[in-house]
C-alpha cells in the first residue's frame, strides 16, 4: 500500500487557445515513491520542463491543464485553489531551478531570503530560531564558513555556492517533492559534482522523493534510480536507469546515445538528422517519425502507446518496439 | 618541418589597468592570460579546455588579436602580429576566422543571413565572388542555398551555427577560431555540427583551435589538448594521452567531474571531488594557482608558478610535485 | 547567455524551445508572437512586425490617421485654403470682419476680415515645418554625437558627454524667454546667424535646445550593442570601424531613433507656438498658431471666442495626435510592453 509521493496521472498541458493551440504535455504519466530519484530527460521543447512547473502548479500564463490530474501524496492538485497549493510550494514540494543568478533576490542577503521560507512556512518560528536554522541549513549544503556566509548578498557568492543557498532554500522545510530543473546546467563540471553531491545527500537526509530534469545524459546515470525520455510532449521510454541507459529500445534514446560525445567511447558521434520539433509544428501520429529510420505508414497515423515492452523490461512507446529489443 | 601555423609565446592578458583622473592606477587587475605558450601545426585541431575564468575565450579572441595582448607574440605563418594595426592585419584576417557560441547573437538581426555570410568577402574586397560563394557555402555547410535571403530568426540554433561556419569559410581561412561552438545546442544537433566540422576540417585541411569546457567533445575533434587552469596552461599533450593517462591533479579532477551515461562505471568509479569554491581571477592564489584545491599541495607550490614539464611524448605538466612523483615511480 | 566569473558556465537554448520572452508574450495573448519570438528573441522591430502591431492599437491608428490628414492638409495648404490667409486689405475684406463660423468661413473671420481657416491651415504648415525641422536637425546632431561616443568610448565618449551636459544645463526656458524679450541671436555678433523670429533660425535655436536626449539615447544603444558577438565577428572579418557603425549599429538603433525623432516633433511644435505667443517668433506676414492666439487673446469668454478656440483646438489635437502616433510606435517596438490599450 504505497502511496507514491508525487502521481502524475495522464496530464495534458496547452499553450494558447482556440485555433492557435498546441499541446506542450500530451497525457503525461510518472510516479515518484519516497527515497527514490526519477529523471526527466530530453531537449528543449520536449516539455520536460513544463511538466516540473505543472506539478508545481507554475506554468507561465497562457498554459494550462487541460486534463490529468497530479497528487502530492494522494493529494490532487489540478483544479484547487490557489491558497492550497502556494502552501504547499516550498513547503512540501520544493524546486530548485536553473540559473542561480536569477533564483535569488538581489538586494536581500542571502540568510534572510532562507529564513523567509522558513518562517514562511512556520510561522512560530522566532527569528533567532530561524537564524539558527539558516547557519545549520548552509552547513547541511557544505557552504564553508556558513554564519558569515548567511550575511552575504547573492552577487558576492559564486555560482556553485548559490546554487547550495538554493538547495538549503528548498529543503528547509523538508520537503516530500524535491524538484530539480536542470539545476546544475549553468555551473562549472567541478562544481557539478560538487552539487549533485549535496543533492544526493539532501535527498538521503529528508527521504524525499526528487525529480531530476535535465537534458545532460551523464547526470541521469549519476543521480537517478529510474529515468523517462520525453520528446516532443510525450514520454517514449521508461525504466529503471541501468535497464533503459545499457539498452535502450526507442529509436529516439538510441539515437540521443549515439550522438552523445562519450569520454569512454572512442566510436564516432552519430548525429540524428533533422530537429525536434516546436509544439506548434509536432508531426501527426509518432513524433519522431520524421527523425527515424524504421518509419511506416503506421507510425504516421497512429500514436504508439507507452507499454511494457517483453524482452526489454522497461516501457517503449513505438510500433516496432518488439523488433528493435 | 615547416613552420606551424600559429606559435603563442608567453602570451598575457590583464584587464582593467586603469589611470583615474589623478594618474592613480587600479588595483582591481583581472589576470586572465598569465603566461601561455602552445603551437597549432597545419591542419592540426588544438583544444584549449577549462572551466570558467580559466581564461580560454581570451586566448582566443587574442589569436585572432580582437584583443590586444598584453605582453608575449603571436606568430602567425612566421610572421609576427602582436603589434599589427589597420592594413597589416588584414593578412591575418583573411586567413583566420572565428565562429562564436551563441547562435542567437552572432547574427545582425536586421540582416539578410546572404547578407551576413558574404559579409567577410565584401569587407576584404571580394564583393564580386559574394552572391556565388555564398550559395556554394550554405550547400556545403547542409542548408538550402535559396535561404540565403531570410532573416536569422528564421533559423534554429542548430542551423545558425552552421551559417557561423559558412561565414567562416568564406574567406577560405587557413585556422578557423571555434569557441563553444556547440555548447549551446542540443545533444542531437550537436553531433550534427561536430560532423560537419569534421568533415569541413579534412575537406580543407584546416586547423582549428577550439575552445571547450566539454572534455568528452574534446576527445571526438582535437588531435592535441591543452588544459587552462586560471589564466595558465597545467597539461597539454596528445588529446588521448591527456585524457586517458592525465597526470596533473586538476586534469584528474576535471576529467573524474565529467559524468559518463553509463549508470555502473559511473556509480562504481571513484570520484574526485574538490573542495572549496575555484579562486576569483582578480585574486589568484600565489605560485601555483591550483594549490588552495589541490590534496598534492606542499608549501613550495606557493613560491612560484610551475613550467610546464615534459611527462610523455609531447605531454607535458605544469605540477613539479606529481611529475616528480611519475619519475620516480 | 553565459554566466561570467568562478562557477559559471554555459547556458543552454535550443531549437523549439520556448524562451522566457516567449511565455511573456502570451501575456499579451498574441500566440503568434509567442512564435515569433520564440525564434527571434532580438529581431522583434522588423517593419512589417512593428506594422502589424501597431495596426492592434485603435488610439494609435486613430491618431495617426488624424496626424496625416493635418500634414496633408498644411501640405496641400495653397490648394485648399479657402482665401488669401494675409490678403490687401481692401474694403470688402474690411467689411467680413467679426463673422462667426459658416459656410463661407468655417473658422470664421478675424477684426481684419481675414479667413480664419486659412490662417489655421498656413500657421499648420508653420509648426510642422519647425517641428519636422528640429527633429530631423536634433536627429542628425544627436546620432552624430551618440554614435561617436558609443563607439569609440573611452577619452572620447568622456569628452562629448560632457560636452553634451554643457547643453543639457543651459535653461531651456530662460533662453526661450530672453530670446523672446531681444529675437536678434547675433550672439554679440560673434556668429552669423539667421534670427530666431525666422523659420530657420527657430529650428536651430530649438535643435540647439533639444537634441542631447538623442545622443544619450544612441550612446547608450551603441555601448550595449557593440558588444553583441555580430559585432565581434564583423571585426574578425576586417570591418572598419565606419562599416560597423553603418551597418550593423545604426540600422538596430532606429526604433528609439524613430520614437525619439516623433516625440521631437511634437515638442518642437509646441515650443515654437510658445515662442510665436510670445511675440518672439515668426513675424508678420508669416502666420503662425501661436501668434493667433496672441492676437486672439482677449477675445475669451467674448462672442468672438472662436477666434481663439479654433487655432488652440488645432494645435492641441496636432501636439496630441503626435504624442499617441510617438507612444503608438514605442509599444509598437517593444513586445513586452503591457499597457492599457489592448
Amino acid at each position: 500500500m504505497n502511496v507514491p509521493v508525487l502521481d502524475v496521472d495522464d496530464l495534458t498541458v496547452v499553450l494558447g487557445s482556440g485555433e492557435r493551440q498546441a499541446i506542450v504535455l500530451d497525457g503525461v504519466s510518472l510516479r515518484i515513491d519516497p527515497h527514490e530519484t526519477v529523471a526527466l530527460v530530453g531537449e528543449s521543447g520536449a516539455g520536460k520542463t513544463m511538466l516540473a512547473l505543472a506539478v508545481m502548479r507554475l506554468l507561465p500564463r497562457g498554459m494550462r491543464v487541460t486534463g490529468g490530474h497530479i497528487r502530492l501524496d494522494g493529494e490532487d492538485l489540478v483544479g484547487v485553489p490557489e491558497t492550497v497549493v502556494r502552501a504547499k510550494r516550498g513547503g512540501e514540494m520544493a524546486m530548485i531551478f536553473q540559473d542561480p543568478q536569477s533564483s535569488l533576490h538581489p538586494s536581500f542577503r542571502v540568510g534572510a531570503q532562507i529564513a523567509e521560507a522558513i518562517r514562511a512556512h512556520d510561522r512560530g518560528t522566532s527569528r533567532s530560531e530561524a537564524r539558527g536554522k539558516v547557519v545549520d541549513l548552509l552547513a547541511r549544503v557544505g557552504v564553508p564558513d556558513p554564519a558569515a556566509r548567511a550575511r552575504d548578498y547573492p552577487h558576492q557568492l559564486s555560482g556553485g555556492t548559490r546554487q547550495r543557498v538554493m538547495i538549503a532554500m528548498a529543503i528547509a522545510n523538508a520537503p516530500r517533492l524535491l524538484i530539480a530543473d536542470e539545476a546544475t546546467t549553468a555551473l562549472d563540471v567541478t562544481v557539478q559534482a560538487q552539487v549533485l553531491e549535496v543533492l544526493r545527500s539532501a535527498q538521503d537526509a529528508t527521504g524525499a522523493a526528487m525529480l531530476v530534469v535535465t537534458h545532460d545524459l551523464g547526470v541521469v546515470a549519476s543521480v537517478a534510480d529510474r529515468v523517462l525520455v520525453m520528446y516532443a510532449g510525450r514520454i517514449v521510454e521508461a525504466g529503471r536507469v541501468a535497464d533503459v541507459l545499457a539498452a535502450p529500445v526507442h529509436p529516439y534514446t538510441r539515437g540521443l546515445l549515439a550522438a552523445v560525445p562519450r569520454l569512454d567511447r572512442t566510436a564516432p558521434v552519430r548525429a540524428i538528422p533533422g530537429q525536434p520539433p516546436s509544439p506548434f509544428t509536432r508531426p501527426t501520429g509518432c513524433a519522431f517519425r520524421p527523425r527515424c529510420e524504421w518509419a511506416d505508414a503506421r507510425c504516421a497515423s497512429d500514436v504508439p502507446a507507452l507499454d511494457p515492452v517483453a524482452g526489454a523490461g522497461h516501457d517503449v512507446a513505438c510500433h516496432h518496439a518488439g523488433a528493435l529489443c | 618541418m615547416s613552420t606551424p601555423l600559429v606559435e603563442v609565446d608567453s602570451l598575457v592578458k590583464h584587464f582593467g589597468v586603469r589611470a583615474d583622473a589623478f594618474g592613480r592606477t587600479s588595483e582591481r587587475v583581472v589576470h586572465a592570460v598569465d603566461g601561455v605558450s602552445f603551437t597549432i601545426g597545419r591542419g592540426e585541431t588544438l583544444a584549449l579546455v577549462g572551466e570558467s575564468g580559466c581564461g580560454k575565450s581570451t586566448v582566443a579572441r587574442l589569436v585572432l588579436r580582437l584583443l590586444d595582448p598584453s605582453a608575449g607574440t603571436i606568430r602567425f605563418d612566421g610572421v609576427d602580429v602582436t603589434r599589427q594595426s589597420g592594413k597589416q592585419l588584414r593578412a591575418l584576417r583573411r586567413r583566420a576566422q572565428i565562429v562564436f557560441q551563441d547562435p542567437y547573437s552572432s547574427f545582425d538581426p536586421r540582416r539578410r543571413v546572404g547578407d551576413s555570410v558574404a559579409e567577410p568577402l565584401v569587407v576584404q574586397g571580394r564583393r564580386g565572388e559574394a552572391s556565388a560563394r555564398v550559395r556554394e557555402l550554405l550547400e556545403l555547410v547542409g542548408l538550402e542555398p535559396d535561404s540565403a535571403g531570410r532573416y536569422p530568426h528564421e533559423f534554429s540554433g542548430g542551423q545558425r551555427q552552421r551559417l557561423a561556419i559558412a561565414r567562416a569559410l568564406s574567406v577560405q581561412p587557413d585556422l578557423v577560431v571555434l569557441d563553444e561552438p556547440v555548447s549551446a545546442l542540443d545533444v542531437s544537433i550537436q553531433a550534427q555540427v561536430l560532423t560537419l566540422l569534421s568533415d569541413l576540417r579534412q575537406r580543407f585541411g584546416l586547423s582549428y583551435l577550439f575552445i571547450s569546457h566539454d572534455l568528452a567533445v574534446v576527445r571526438h575533434l582535437a588531435d592535441r589538448v591543452a588544459v587552462m587552469h586560471l589564466g595558465h596552461i597545467v597539461e597539454t599533450g596528445p588529446v588521448d594521452a591527456v585524457l586517458r593517462e592525465p597526470v596533473h591533479p586538476y586534469t584528474r579532477a576535471l576529467l573524474s567531474a565529467v559524468p559518463h551515461p553509463d549508470p555502473v562505471r559511473e556509480r562504481a568509479r571513484e570520484r574526485i571531488v574538490l573542495a572549496g569554491d575555484p579562486p576569483s581571477p582578480l585574486e589568484p592564489p600565489s605560485g601555483c594557482r591550483f594549490r588552495t584545491r589541490c590534496s598534492h599541495a606542499v608549501d613550495a607550490c606557493a613560491q612560484a608558478v610551475p613550467p610546464l614539464a615534459g611527462v610523455g611524448p609531447e605531454h607535458a605538466v605544469a605540477c613539479p610535485v606529481v611529475t616528480a612523483v611519475a619519475a620516480g615511480a | 547567455m553565459s554566466a561570467g566569473g568562478p562557477g559559471g558556465a554555459v547556458r543552454r537554448s535550443g531549437a523549439g524551445e520556448l524562451p522566457a520572452t516567449g511565455t511573456a508574450a502570451l501575456l499579451d495573448r498574441d500566440v503568434r508572437t509567442a512564435e515569433v519570438l520564440a525564434r527571434d528573441p532580438a529581431g522583434v522591430a522588423r517593419p512589417a512586425s512593428v506594422v502589424r502591431r501597431y495596426a492592434q492599437r485603435p488610439v494609435a491608428v486613430a491618431a495617426g490617421l488624424v496626424l496625416t490628414i493635418l500634414v496633408l492638409a498644411a501640405a496641400l495648404a495653397p490648394l485648399i485654403a479657402p482665401a488669401d490667409p494675409t490678403p490687401p486689405l481692401t474694403p470688402e475684406v474690411l467689411a467680413q470682419a467679426r463673422e462667426g463660423p459658416s459656410w463661407d468661413h468655417p473658422f470664421g473671420t478675424d477684426k481684419l476680415g481675414r479667413d480664419q481657416l486659412s490662417r489655421v491651415l498656413y500657421g499648420l504648415r508653420v509648426s510642422l515645418t519647425v517641428g519636422i525641422g528640429v527633429a530631423v536637425l536634433s536627429v542628425l546632431a544627436g546620432v552624430a554625437v551618440g554614435a561617436w561616443a558609443g563607439w569609440r568610448g573611452g577619452w572620447v565618449d568622456g569628452v562629448l558627454m560632457r560636452f553634451t551636459d554643457l547643453f543639457l544645463v543651459i535653461p531651456a526656458l530662460v533662453v526661450l524667454l530672453v530670446v523672446a524679450s531681444n529675437p536678434d541671436p547675433s550672439f554679440f555678433g560673434l556668429f552669423d546667424l539667421p534670427p530666431a523670429t525666422g523659420v530657420p533660425g527657430m529650428v536651430l535655436l530649438l535643435a540647439a535646445l533639444g537634441w542631447m536626449p538623442m545622443a544619450r539615447i544612441v550612446r547608450g544603444e551603441f555601448l550595449s550593442l557593440r558588444e553583441r558577438d555580430y559585432v565581434e565577428a564583423s571585426r574578425a572579418a576586417g570591418a572598419s570601424s565606419w562599416h560597423i557603425v553603418v551597418r550593423h549599429l545604426l540600422p538596430n538603433t532606429v526604433g528609439p531613433i524613430v520614437v525619439f525623432a516623433t516625440l521631437a516633433v511634437g515638442i518642437a511644435v509646441l515650443n515654437e507656438a510658445v515662442l510665436s505667443f510670445l511675440g518672439a517668433g515668426v513675424q508678420y506676414p508669416t502666420v503662425s498658431l501661436g501668434q493667433m492666439i496672441a492676437d486672439a487673446e482677449e477675445t475669451v469668454g467674448s462672442d468672438l471666442a472662436y477666434l481663439i478656440v479654433y487655432p488652440g483646438l488645432v494645435l492641441f489635437v496636432l501636439v496630441l495626435a503626435i504624442n499617441l502616433v510617438g507612444d503608438g510606435l514605442r509599444d509598437a517596438m517593444d513586445p513586452h510592453s503591457r499597457d492599457g490599450a489592448r
